[in-house]
């Protein structure tokens, strides 16, 4: 008896260790990129990015129009839908199997250039003024370290504006989008009276609430300095106007203002319920524009009105400011070299310049470049809004552009225990401190 | 003991038509395992030697034992629903009552065979709060629909039942084919006796089946305490930490949250705690049969 128990239990210890020890070291497979060396003549360029839906047919196209243009060069796409991209990156990061070419965000880089992945840009941009000068101003704030420029910005935009449905407000007795924090909360109670669901996001991937809505309510209180003095060091998530951030962001989970089941269902859901009249508000970035411009009901489409969060009590953030700016970058390689990176080079050009940005504004896009003679008239009608809208408004940080993926983990997953009532502010603030305190 | 020439003779050829497995194993499991371990000594972006510092931080670490306890909790409604359902029908098939004996067991194997994934998928959409199937049910009988996925509440439950559906088939096939080695004159002995079905199934089919028994418990436990990819595709953990499992931890904080150190001292803690849990139930299912 004894025997065949050790047997046993020695079988089932291999067993699981078989079972187990596969779940941890899931990353050693090669992405094959590895071998992106020159076949004879031709150069391999791998490019990673997300503008595999209908929103990026543009940026495809301009990847086609590239490779006429320069036919020594295969380019390679390694596309994948912008969620799991964000998770193969991380991946890719880890390993340092990173494409030739990809789309980064800033806290993409900030994993990435500490361990050597990405090449600069200063040169590039030097030698070409033109190119230089077209950006928006602090359009790469969030791709530069140490005065080194790591990525080219990709678009220019707000990631926090409200949609609102002018005639879903008038039914429930309100005559504007509200103005204070007052305002806005008694048009949640009479928005919920009128059987409408006040606001619907889609916040299963945890990202939404946090990118779309957090950022900017927190900014409210807390104000752009707190923001920069806790990336210092100098503030930290506990302090009071944070806590109270966070308290708003409960209150309104509590005062029914979303759909039920906000954490289970994702953005596209959540759309369908602002087309289908259940919800009067959709808080979303400014993508959504070009969203709502291509699947909205006509009806709706013209009853939608652009807002943002009114100011808050006692808040120290500019009302004017919502939570925006570059986003996301291209960037390159350190590994590039010669011709490899010359073509790289030319490819993020023909991204990122004027006739680019001119396309992207016709439609409906954001792009970061000063556009000045495009055609207003190519425009839908909610862009038109879109830029009336943005043009008094200040940029304040994107939570999850600026901070690191580990920091911005346990914020954002954090909301969503506050959405369900798990979690108090306090908990909840203690904990991303900590958190805070484990990085440098 | 059995020092003969004969076995000898057979030891070797046996060892050596191991080696290209073993060799296969030794790639796809023991290494990765040791270069887990590696990684859980190293700080973040693995340029120094920290020691047992990470292994410090997991066994503070809150959000860790949580998930752990939801692990526990899982693997207990798994325990109880697919071992014991699957030993219930297995023992209906022994009655003559049972028509179309073939469809049945296909009907209940099925599932088995499908992924993870689209198991998950399938669920989420009935869970769904508007368009999903159990809340129109609900509607037809004018409940109030409920939050399946949403809610802190039932969360646990909700993702522990496409585990139980999806896995009765594996134990049901287990049981049956063990409940057809026993010799029929036991079962007929105890018939004759005047065993009503219950009496025979309790009393005599447990017994013997014991060993059966035990392995499938084996297998249940460890297969829920590794459990991903239904709670990835459901509710990824959430909402906030409620549905959380220590795969699912680690996930996240090596994929998501690009710590990736910390990521594989959270799979050896796992490794770790669900060999002493095995182990202790092996203890405990071997030291049941030596009264």
């Amino acid at each position: 008896m004894f025997t065949r128990n050790r047997k046993m239990q020695m079988l089932l210890i291999v067993l699981l260790i078989a079972s187990i020890g596969l779940i941890g070291c899931g990353k050693n497979s090669s992405n094959g990129n590895g071998d992106g060396e020159t076949s004879a003549d031709k150069i391999k360029l791998t490019i990673g990015h997300f503008d595999v839906d209908e929103n990026g047919a543009l940026f495809r196209d301009a990847l086609e129009e590239f490779r006429k243009e320069h036919p020594a060069v295969n380019l390679v796409e390694e596309a994948v839908p912008h969620d799991p991209y964000r998770v193969k990156m991380t991946t890719l990061g880890a390993s340092g199997e990173l494409p030739d070419l990809f789309v980064a965000n800033g806290s993409m880089l900030i994993d990435y250039i500490p361990k050597g992945y990405v090449g600069t840009f200063n040169e590039a941009l030097d030698q070409d003024p033109e190119w230089k000068n077209g950006f928006l101003p602090n359009s790469f704030d969030e791709f530069t370290t140490d005065g080194k420029i790591y990525g080219v910005p990709t678009a220019m935009f707000s990631v926090h504006v409200i949609y609102y449905n002018k005639e879903l407000f008038e039914k429930a007795g309100i005559a504007s989008f509200p103005k204070t924090w007052e305002e806005f909360t008694t048009a949640i109670h009479k928005l919920k009276d009128s059987g409408v669901t006040p606001i619907a996001m889609g916040n299963k991937s945890n990202v939404p609430v946090g990118s779309v809505l957090f950022g900017t309510l927190a900014d409210r209180y807390t104000g752009t300095d707190w923001f920069k003095a806790m990336k210092e060091g100098k503030a930290k998530f506990t302090d009071p106007e944070f806590v109270n951030a966070l308290k708003a962001l409960q209150d309104l989970a509590k005062m029914g203002t979303f759909n039920p089941d906000i954490n289970s269902i994702d953005g596209d859901q959540a759309r369908t319920l602002y087309y289908n009249k259940q919800a009067a508000m959709m808080v979303d970035g400014a993508w959504a524009v070009t969203n709502i411009s291509r699947d909205a009901p006509e009806d709706v489409q013209k009853a939608t009105g652009l807002a943002i969060l009114p100011a808050v009590p006692g808040g120290k953030g500019d009302p004017l400011s919502v939570a925006g700016g570059s986003g996301w970058s291209l960037a390159y390689n350190s590994k590039l070299t010669g011709a490899k990176k010359d073509a790289a080079i030319a490819l993020i050009k023909k991204v990122s310049g004027q006739e680019y940005g001119r396309k992207k504004i016709e439609n409906n896009g954001q792009p970061p470049v000063k556009v000045t003679d495009y055609d207003e008239s190519k425009l839908s009608p909610l862009a038109v809004d879109y830029f009336k809208l943005m043009s008094d408004k200040k940029f304040s940080p994107i939570y999850d552009i600026q901070l690191s993926p580990a920091l911005v983990e346990v914020i954002y997953k954090g909301l969503q225990d506050l959405l369900i009532g798990s979690a108090t502010p306090e908990e909840l603030s203690k904990k991303i401190q900590t958190v805070r305190d484990t990085q440098k | 003991m059995s020092s003969s020439r004969l076995f000898k003779l057979q030891a070797g050829p046996a060892f050596r038509y191991l080696i290209p497995i073993f060799c296969v194993y030794a790639f796809t499991v023991l290494l990765p395992l040791l270069i887990s371990i590696y990684y859980s000594v190293r700080n973040e972006g693995g340029t120094e030697f920290v020691g047992l510092q990470n292994y410090v931080a997991l066994a503070k670490d809150n959000d860790f034992w949580f998930s752990l306890k939801n692990n526990v909790i899982i693997a207990f409604f798994c325990v109880v629903g697919q071992v014991g359902i699957a030993f219930l029908i297995a023992s209906f098939f022994m009655t003559k009552l049972l028509k179309l004996e073939g469809l049945h067991r296909i009907a209940i194997f099925l599932p088995v065979v499908l992924a993870p994934i689209v198991t998950g998928y399938l669920w989420s959409l009935m869970y769904n709060y508007r368009l999903g199937m159990l809340n129109w049910l609900l509607d037809l009988v004018h409940i109030q629909p409920v939050l399946w996925l949403d809610n802190p509440k039932y969360v646990l439950y909700s993702v522990s039942v496409p585990l139980i559906w999806q896995y009765i088939g594996l134990y049901f096939i287990i049981f049956l084919a063990g409940m057809q080695n026993i010799s029929k004159e036991v079962l007929e002995a105890s018939e004759i006796d005047g065993a009503t079905w219950f009496k025979k199934t309790a009393y005599v089919i447990l017994p013997l089946l014991k060993n059966v028994m035990s392995v499938a418990l084996i297998l249940c436990i460890t297969g829920t305490l590794k459990v991903f990819d239904h709670i990835y595709v459901m509710t990824g953990g959430g909402p906030g930490r409620s549905s959380m499992v220590m795969a699912q931890y680690a996930y996240n904080n090596a994929f998501t949250m690009s710590r990736l150190s910390y990521g594989s001292t959270i799979s050896i803690g796992m490794l770790i705690l669900c060999a002493l849990i095995v182990l202790a139930m092996s203890r405990w299912i071997g030291g049941g049969g030596e009264r």
